[in-house]
């Protein structure tokens, strides 16, 4: 499909490269997306912008990080973009305007529900909206540890920050998450708890 | 261990993401202490419900077709806003080029200074209406 771009010399063709590690990789990088957007259309724009921007910085990715690993970075950082982004138009149109950065992503970030409209959903449901209320960093230290299966060291080359600095993110994040399902669904997150 | 130093580190502990001399401390701690004990069964959980929630949907399976074609047209887009970026710019240089003043080469020098020697005695050759004198002409001219 990229044989526009095809290498004349036929030694290495960067595209093809680029196209192989991709179709490997998409399905696992959709399913991270999903989990920091909490919506498969969000997800689907956020993957397509992540490997538009891997394409084009291809020349910098360095073998030794796993690619999944270095597009979940490009996908973290094109999720930050994203919440940016929105922050500024909600901002701008609704004039929530915060004098921090943070209460514009928590105004930004969506999916702000009560308590009372999880009522109808499924636990899956209400923790995903949990994920969705979290910071963001704190969100995917979180979904890269507990829903990938990765270390503290895997996540900490991710997001090029010190175990010492993941280690806190994932406890923020859980003690964020812990107290929105105490709120949101007790009953269903007792099941899960020994001592409530 | 004092209560606020372990529930810091209850995830760490839970996900055993710490030596094994702070994991028996906190292990210590939490079988002699019920307030940390029972923070310690929260975190297991919400470690736990993330781990049981429903997969993901699936993705899009023609996701990988789609970014190549974005990526295929975003360098076309790219040249053509190079092309029409250029061409503005290319314009402009051709004009200023056109106005900033070549170096002036040696029989041009000569010819100028004859130009303008010509000009001067002309001018000369007038006498000042109010005075009746000769004109005295002051020269700026660099060229001389
Ligand atoms: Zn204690």
């Amino acid at each position: 499909m990229l044989s526009w771009v095809k290498n004349r010399t036929g030694t290495f063709d960067r595209s093809a490269h680029f196209e192989r590690l991709m179709r490997d990789s998409y399905r696992q990088a959709f399913s991270v997306a999903y989990r920091l957007t909490g919506d498969s259309v969000d997800a689907e724009d956020l993957v397509q912008e992540a490997y538009v921007r891997a394409f084009r910085f291809f020349h910098r990715y360095d073998e030794k990080l796993p690619f999944s690993s270095w597009m979940y970075r490009i996908i973290a950082n094109a999720h930050i973009d994203l919440i940016r982004r929105r922050g500024k138009i909600r901002t701008s149109s609704l004039d929530h305007s915060g004098s921090d950065g943070q209460q514009a992503y928590e105004v930004a970030d969506h999916t702000n529900i009560p308590g009372d409209e999880l009522i109808s959903s499924s636990f899956s449901e209400v923790v995903q909206a949990g994920l969705n209320q979290m910071n963001p960093e704190f969100r995917l230290a979180v979904v890269l540890a507990d829903i990938e299966g990765l270390s503290y060291e895997e996540v900490a080359e991710i997001m090029e920050t010190s175990v010492g600095t993941v280690r806190s993110r994932i406890h923020r994040g859980r003690v964020q998450l812990r107290n929105f399902l105490l709120k949101a669904a007790p009953e269903s997150y007792g099941r899960y708890v020994n001592v409530l | 261990m004092s209560c606020n130093s372990v529930k810091t580190k209850l995830s760490s502990y839970v996900d055993g993401e710490m030596s094994a001399a702070e994991l028996q401390q906190v292990k210590r701690h939490v079988a002699s202490c019920p307030d940390c004990y029972k923070q310690l069964e929260q975190f297991r959980g919400v470690r736990t419900s993330l781990r049981d929630l429903d997969a993901a949907p699936e993705a899009p399976s023609d996701l990988p077709d789609r970014v190549l074609r974005t990526i295929k047209s975003s360098r076309t887009n790219y040249f053509k806003f190079a092309f029409a970026l250029a061409v503005p710019v290319l314009l402009a240089a051709m004009i200023i080029s056109s106005r900033t003043p070549k170096p002036i080469s040696n029989s041009d020098r000569d010819l100028t200074i004859k130009r303008q020697l010509a000009k001067d005695r002309i001018f000369d050759a007038g006498t000042d209406p109010t005075s009746g004198a000769s004109l005295v002409h002051y020269t700026s001219f660099e060229g001389r």
